[in-house]
């Protein structure tokens, strides 16, 4: 069949005509359907994009273009529906991608929906006793681990490369279908050995020995690569079985269970952040002779002095401030007594339930000495709040604690973080309190306690909430004092050095101080590209085609690997976006620290603050300016070469264009976090769904669920039909539930319509605010289903996504930098979807078909 | 291969034999004015064409001054009586009668003048000059210089109607007279080799009736020392018994089996070596190798090419010969050196051929002769330092040096005019001093250039300044020198290669000349061998010794019964398939057959399946399914064939054989045509006269050694889907354990155990 038959034939298709009919039924159904149907439906179905009725200028164009389309490509595969009879004009061979494309999601699917078969190929395995055998195991390890080395060494020509790597990425796509953890530890094998297969090519075969300047560039990237090779692997080891460790269950008899202090530190917070704390606190469910609060104010102010005593709580100050937080700490170990220390940051408000779900395991692992949980935070951090993300992304946090923690778990290295966390006091003073030797005192104090043999667990439910930092800058300075500490511990206590550890806990902890860093590599990373733009320095001594079928199964299978590790946890190169914010501040302080570990204060992370404008923090990202400059450089340097260099240099050229024009976005994103968004409310509105009733004026009870709430106030979804006309300010009373009690609380309506009222609390003592703290943040459910309705991680959507980010970054900069230039700017959106709606579209008819 | 070499030209350096040119490029004077059996003591004449001398079929001339040299040389057991150049040219219409003409100049003297532009256009004309023969010297330059005109005034030297064409049909027509010279040792290897004659060398062999094995040993010995001395000339030894033919020849003989001629002369007393007048003609010379016995004979030769340098007098007795150190492989002094970077300097006779004058020079040349066998797979190249110094151009950026390797450009680089420039700097351009420019650029030959014989080259080329009408200058006073100390860098490559290879064999002699003193390798003669058979295995000795340049001192020649020798060593099978008992016995082995009428040619299994070959199955020939096509026919037909030797793995054979013993020579002379030689490859060549077909049959073997990680990575390398499932199986295998053990740790973590 010819093409243009096959087009002739689309158009009639588009035109709702049959086109298996004989060419007079077909010209008759054109002239001979009633005008309205022949007329300007057929063609409103033929030309989608165009409204007849209201004719555009570019309309002609459209048609043009559609035309074309319609002629020349072929619509989209799809399965013949049971009520369309076969199209006739369907070549054979032409149907062969389509083909090709549904066996392989039906293999996909068959592999996918096969777990039980694997599961029944193990259990075989374990009646068989085959791995018992000590000597027939160890030889297939060894075999296996010949066959590894060959894979990863074996040097190939481009073709075999290609057809190696395309065998090993076609298995690892249908691999990924399987649930379950072999899978999942054999798609981490695999991408361990495509890295690896890379790293030793990058070894063997890049180098460039004899131009001075090549091999200088050339092992710097080979060290940066190196490094992210090594902190993969180690991550792969850290999280490649999360223990997912349920809470022990309490003895019944409550006078065995132990006494706990609850020490509550702060600095210079205001107060409006502490008392929600310790309001919750003192809800927390746990016989009340048995737990003692402790306020421990460094800041030494009278007004906390007096909330603590009308609260009934401790209240403990020193008279210096010595080694900040752990000094503060320490100082009240002296002043305390109980047998366990339940540490909450000042701004970490405990869920009722925070001791019950942490205490069990205490009393049944005697050599336990520390029961984490997670942070959580119900406001958004600068990065979610400044690209849009809360809630919808996973934040930077989640990772760690939603995975590694986890992981850490099952080495049992799981460490300290300062807050959420249950220690032992023995144990604890064992030691000589937390460590003051370095900025990271809890990561410290975990690895001194695992050094004497201590064990530590995790709990992977968030059992209180606080603030994220911020602001950009104060987040920044927040992990530069975690890179900092890590550093320093790095150096001052080494994990691979000193005793007391098993090898899996030096692994898991030095790849958290490795982790930090990665300021250095990332910088090589978004400059490596220029040398050759830039300098012509061949970085990767190899032809573009190799390089690209070297580097991406490493970056592939990792990418896989990690979007189904880690998806719930991290979406797909959002990595690549913190890592990139950060880069510039952590390297100068890891590096300082690694020579000089003694250098370098504590500095408190700022919270409870407000960015009340829109401002863009241009001291942050000079850094990032500086590389974009750099990077755009080079970009229009390759474009030169492009244009005028020589001929067997564009492959290359076009590389590292592509890699650098990739830096250049990521550099967008990261500026695009710079420029803040104002934060208008002083209290940030949590969103949860809870059971509510409001006592309208009149007495009328409505019943209702929460949509938000804040310590401020909150808002209600009414039913439709029972939508009451509430004016501003007129005073109604809601009822909440903490468990079976019920509380009411005052309020004024802010507003009220369309089915959403929003009140105002108008509290009047500490108790209805303790009341309102128990009921709402301090609940035993509050944060469990926090992640709920966000769509999985999908690597490419991540990527699209990323990028996407990385021009809004570039737009909002030219908005604060050149505001002349932002409605030229604002100009391009417009543009971008007046040429798309250009562009042709498959008409009405094949779109039912294919739904 | 290497491009014909103007074998004259290269004359002039012959002082170091074995690199002065690359092929068997050697002018080949017509049969009847070479045969030295000419009668005695009349003059010969001989005709030498420009185009066997130079290698080029029309030698150009262009601008007002150009020139071309031809060199010859006359041997110094011959006078040149006459003299006289018949030069056919065919030159522009454009020029000048009168002012242009084209002068002739032999050794830098002015021996006559062809004046040009009367003939009518477009014809070739041709003009003969007598040259006084008192003139000629040992070697000769013959050079033509062409003063072309076109326009009385504002001439463009560079116009392209100025231009004259030399045929390569012009030729020298020398008549020679013998010259009656001593019975002498001291002159040796003259008059057996004069390196002025640049002919093939033909020298008589002569032996008794049935010279033993140990007598065609000695004589193979003598044989590659002459053809290493004879180099890119060539050397066939045709074999007499009994007497000797007119001319120059050697004897072989010992006290027991001698020529008849020698039936008279006294017995020797020890390895003896002699010069005596040819009784057959009076005026040629007989080189006499003597002994007692076989071994006598045997010490007398080895004498003869290691330390003939010693002898004088009509006669000498070899008292005490020291046995030289046994030669270590790929040492032959014509190959690289594969212990240590080689400096260009060492790579030439002199440093003058490292030096190029003009503005578009001759290329610098430098001929590499490397092991077949290194194994350079994912080598990077071989790196050459280049030095080297120029006269800055004045047009920088068309001024450049482009090198080469076999006539494939590996880089060019830009000549810079840094600090020169402007019109004055051609005037004031220093020569030789400050004004040269020196530059170091490190790059890589393409290693899958490398054959086994290479030219590396070096082209200069400076544009012409040209500033307008009437303001041409040219002064040829550009020079460029590729530096010396420059060097290239062959070390470090283990040797491996997959045999049987005839193309090895062709070009270089391998695997023989692995030993440059060929001390594996055993010559394999039938029972009785015929005059053929012994001029076949002269001959092919004689390439040995071209290829390594060192004689083969410690050669073993063997019968085909004696089985004890032919272990552990390297077979070179000699003679008609008849005869040749050992291809009989063989012939299971062999990878084609042509005994008789019949011959058989066993074909290869073919490679099928892309993916079966990938997963590593079927990739080598299996001779047990191979088909066989048996033909019949006669007429001449010769063959080499090679494979693993039946009694040592590991060992390579290398028949040569024809249908009959005559043909035998059809070997030789398509091994002498580089066109043929290159066609040789595989484990069968079928020579025709005029015509060779080699086909890859029957069982492969390797030799040599890889380190044990390439030797594994090699075979791997063309498999990557056996490689992809064999990583499918290992992250089977890691994957379970890892869940295993993974499991294991996670139940005792949640049952709270330490």
């Amino acid at each position: 069949m010819s093409a243009p038959a096959d087009g002739w034939q689309r158009w009639l298709v588009a035109a709702g005509i049959e086109p298996g009919r004989p060419w007079p039924q077909r010209l008759a159904a054109l002239v001979l359907r009633p005008p309205a149907a022949a007329g300007l439906a057929t063609l409103a179905g033929l030309f989608p994009q165009v409204n007849f009725r209201r004719p555009r200028l570019a309309d002609p164009l459209r048609i043009l273009l559609q035309l074309l389309w319609l002629g020349l490509v072929r619509p989209p595969a799809r399965r013949p529906a049971a009520s369309c009879r076969p199209i006739p004009w369907r070549a054979p061979l032409a149907a062969i991608p389509a083909r090709l494309a549904r066996g392989w999601s039906r293999l996909e699917a068959a592999v996918g929906s096969q777990p039980g078969r694997l599961r029944r190929f193990a259990a075989a395995e374990g009646r068989l006793g085959f791995w018992d055998r000590a000597a027939l195991r160890y030889a297939a390890y060894a075999l296996a681990a010949i066959l590894a080395l060959l894979c990863i060494s074996t040097p190939f020509s481009t073709l075999a490369q290609a057809v190696f790597v395309g065998l090993l990425w076609s298995i690892a796509l249908v691999i990924r279908r399987v649930p379950g953890p072999v899978a999942t530890l054999f798609l981490i094998v695999l991408s361990v050995t495509a890295s690896s297969r890379y790293l030793w090519w990058r070894v063997s075969s890049t180098l460039n020995w004899d131009i001075a300047v090549d091999f200088l560039w050339g092992t710097v990237l080979l060290a940066a690569e190196v490094y992210t090779w090594l902190i993969l692997v180690l991550g792969y080891f850290q999280t490649a079985w999360p223990l997912k460790r349920q809470p022990a269950p309490l003895p019944e008899d409550t006078s065995r269970w132990p006494g706990v202090d609850v020490f509550i530190p702060t600095y210079n917070e205001p107060l409006k952040v502490v008392k929600p704390t310790v309001f919750a606190a003192q809800g927390i469910d746990w016989p009340a002779d048995k737990v003692n609060i402790y306020l421990l104010d460094d800041g030494r102010r009278d007004e906390f002095r007096h909330f603590a005593e009308e609260a009934g709580i401790g209240y403990i100050v020193r008279p210096d401030n010595r080694h900040a937080k752990a000094g503060n700490l320490n100082h009240a170990l002296t002043r305390t007594s109980g047998e366990y220390i339940a540490i909450f940051d000042c701004d970490h408000i405990p869920t009722r339930s925070f001791l019950q779900m942490t205490m069990g395991w205490f009393l049944r692992d005697d050599k336990l000495a520390l029961v984490q949980t997670p942070h959580h935070f119900f406001s958004p951090d600068p990065f979610e709040r400044n690209l849009g993300l809360f809630r919808r992304v996973p934040n930077e946090g989640e990772l760690f604690y939603g995975l590694i923690q986890d992981g850490n778990d099952l080495w049992n290295a799981t460490f300290f973080c300062g807050s959420c966390a249950v220690i032992k006091r023995r144990p604890l003073e064992e030691i000589g309190g937390i460590a003051v030797e370095t900025v990271t005192e809890d990561a410290h104090t975990a690895l001194k306690l695992q050094r004497r043999g201590y064990n530590t667990a995790y709990i992977s439910v968030p059992q209180a909430a606080g603030l994220a930092t911020e602001s950009l800058s104060a987040h920044i300075g927040q992990r530069i004092r975690w890179a900092r500490g890590m550093a320093q511990i790095f150096r001052l206590d080494n994990p691979y050095l000193g005793k007391g550890l098993s090898l899996a806990q030096r692994i898991c902890y030095s790849n958290a101080m490795l982790h930090f860093l990665n300021g250095g590599p990332r910088l090589v990373f978004l400059t490596a590209p220029l040398a050759f733009l830039l300098f012509h320095a061949y970085v990767i001594y190899a032809p573009a085609l190799s390089v690209a079928l070297y580097v991406l199964p490493h970056m592939v299978h990792a990418s896989l690997t990690n979007s189904r590790m880690q998806g719930g946890h991290r979406h797909s190169f959002w990595a690549e976006v913190y890592e990139t914010v950060l880069a510039w501040y952590i390297f100068r302080p890891t590096t300082v620290a690694l020579f000089n570990p003694g250098k370098g204060k504590f500095n408190v992370t700022a919270k409870g603050g407000l960015v009340d404008r829109n401002y863009f923090d241009w001291g942050i990202t000079w850094p990032y300016l500086a590389l974009v400059l750099a990077n755009l450089a080079g970009f229009a340097a390759g474009v030169g070469r492009l244009a005028w260099g020589p001929a067997d240099e564009i492959p290359t050229t076009l590389l590292n264009l592509f890699w650098t024009g990739y830096n250049v976005l990521l550099l967008g994103a990261a500026i695009s976090v710079a420029s803040e968004a104002r934060q208008v409310r002083l209290s940030h509105r949590v969103r949860l769904d809870l059971p509510a009733i409001v006592h309208l004026p009149g007495g009328k009870l409505l019943p209702c669920r929460t949509e938000d709430f804040s310590e401020g106030g909150a808002a209600f979804a009414l039913p439709a039909e029972a939508a009451p006309a509430l004016a501003r300010d007129a005073e109604v009373v809601v009822s909440l539930w903490r468990g079976r009690e019920e509380h009411a609380f005052p309020a004024r309506v802010v507003a009220a319509a369309d089915s959403r009222l929003r009140v105002r609390w108008e509290l009047f003592d500490a108790e209805q605010e303790r009341r309102l703290v128990q009921c709402t943040f301090a609940r035993a459910d509050a944060w469990v289903s926090w992640a709920d309705g966000r769509h999985r991680d999908r690597p490419l959507a991540g990527l699209r996504e990323v990028l996407a980010m990385g021009l809004t970054g570039y737009r909002r900069l030219a908005e604060h930098g050149a505001p002349l230039a932002a409605p030229l700017l604002g100009r391009v959106g417009p543009a971008l979807r007046w040429s798309a709606s250009l562009l042709p579209r498959w008409p009405a008819t094949y779109r039912q078909e294919t739904t | 291969m290497t491009p014909r070499f103007p074998a004259l030209i290269a004359c002039l350096f012959l002082s170091c034999l074995g690199l002065a040119a690359p092929a068997a490029a050697a002018p080949k004077a017509k049969p009847e004015a070479a045969a030295p059996e000419q009668p005695a003591p009349s003059a010969q004449v001989r005709r030498l064409l420009f185009k066997d001398m130079t290698g080029q079929a029309v030698l150009p001339l262009r601008t007002t001054e150009g020139s071309t040299v031809v060199n010859f040389g006359s041997r110094a057991d011959e006078l040149v009586t006459r003299l006289r150049l018949r030069l056919r040219y065919t030159a522009s219409p454009a020029l000048i009668p009168g002012q242009s003409h084209i002068k002739v100049l032999l050794n830098d003297e002015t021996v006559g003048i062809v004046p040009i532009g009367r003939q009518p256009a477009g014809q070739g004309a041709s003009q003969e000059i007598d040259i006084d023969p008192r003139l000629v010297a040992d070697f000769n330059r013959l050079k033509l210089l062409f003063i072309g005109h076109y326009t009385a005034e504002c001439e463009d030297p560079l116009h392209s109607s100025l231009w004259t064409d030399i045929s390569g049909l012009s030729e020298l027509e020398v008549s020679v007279r013998p010259l009656a010279i001593r019975n002498d040792l001291t002159f040796l290897p003259e008059p057996f080799f004069d390196r002025r004659d640049l002919r093939r060398l033909d020298l008589p062999f002569v032996f008794a009736a049935t010279p033993s094995t140990a007598t065609v040993q000695a004589a193979g010995t003598v044989a590659s020392w002459f053809g290493a001395l004879a180099a890119w000339r060539g050397a066939r030894f045709p074999v007499h018994r009994e007497q000797p033919p007119r001319g120059n020849a050697v004897v072989f003989a010992t006290n027991g089996e001698r020529p008849a001629f020698l039936a008279s002369a006294p017995a020797v007393a020890g390895p003896t070596l002699s010069v005596i007048a040819n009784p057959a003609d009076g005026a040629g010379k007989l080189l006499l190798v003597q002994g007692r016995d076989s071994r006598d004979l045997g010490i007398a030769a080895r004498a003869l090419v290691l330390g003939h340098a010693g002898l004088s007098g009509s006669q000498a007795v070899v008292k005490e010969l020291k046995e030289e150190v046994p030669r270590q492989p790929y040492d032959a002094p014509n190959w690289v050196r594969l212990d240590r970077p080689m400096k260009f300097g060492e790579l030439v006779a002199s440093p003058q051929e490292l030096q190029v004058f003009g503005h578009v020079p001759d290329a610098v040349r430098l001929n590499l002769r490397i092991p077949p066998d290194l194994f350079t797979w994912r080598s990077r190249g071989v790196p050459v330092d280049l030095k080297y110094r120029y006269s800055p151009p004045i047009r920088a950026s068309e001024s450049r040096l482009s090198m080469s390797i076999n006539d494939e450009l590996v880089q060019s680089f830009n000549l810079r005019s840094s600090g020169q420039g402007g019109e004055s700097a051609r005037i004031r351009l220093p020569l030789l001093d400050d004004g040269l420019q020196g530059e170091s650029q490190e790059v890589f030959i393409p290693a899958f250039k490398l054959g086994s014989r290479n030219q590396l080259q070096f082209n200069f080329s400076f544009a012409y300044q040209k500033e307008g009408h009437c303001r041409d200058t040219l002064v040829e006073n550009v020079r460029a020198m590729v530096d010396a100390d420059s060097q290239v860098d062959f070390s470090g490559y283990p040797h491996y290669a997959e045999m049987p290879h005839l193309g090895y064999f062709a070009t270089s002699g391998f695997p023989f000349t692995k030993y440059a003193d060929l001390s594996n390798t055993v010559a394999v003669l039938p029972e009785s061998p015929t005059a053929a058979d012994l001029e076949t295995l002269f001959a092919l000795l004689a390439r040995l010794g071209e290829s390594t340049g060192y004689p083969g001192t410690r050669l073993r020649v063997a019968g085909p019964g004696d089985e004890a020798a032919l272990r552990d060593a390297d077979l070179l099978l000699i003679g008609a398939s008849p005869r040749q008992s050992l291809l009989q016995r063989w012939s299971a082995s062999l990878p084609a057959a042509i005994a008789g009428p019949g011959r058989r040619i066993a074909q290869p299994v073919r490679k099928v399946n892309f993916l079966y070959d990938w997963l590593g199955f079927g990739t080598a020939p299996d001779p047990a399914v191979a088909s066989q096509a048996g033909i019949e026919g006669d007429g001449p037909l010769a063959a080499m064939l090679g494979f693993e030797s039946p009694l040592t793995s590991g060992r390579s054979v290398v028949a040569v054989t024809a249908v009959a013993p005559e043909h035998l020579s059809l070997a030789l002379d398509a091994l002498e045509q580089p066109t043929l030689a290159r066609g040789m490859h595989g484990s069968a060549v079928f020579i025709h006269p005029q015509k060779v077909e080699s086909f890859l049959a029957g069982k492969t073997y390797v030799i040599g050694e890889l380190p044990w990680w390439t030797a594994l990575w090699f075979p791997l390398s063309g498999h990557p889907v056996l490689l992809a499932c064999m990583a499918v199986l290992a992250v089977l295998i890691l994957a379970f354990a890892l869940w295993r053990s993974l499991r294991a740790v996670a139940a005792k973590r949640v049952e709270g155990r330490p």
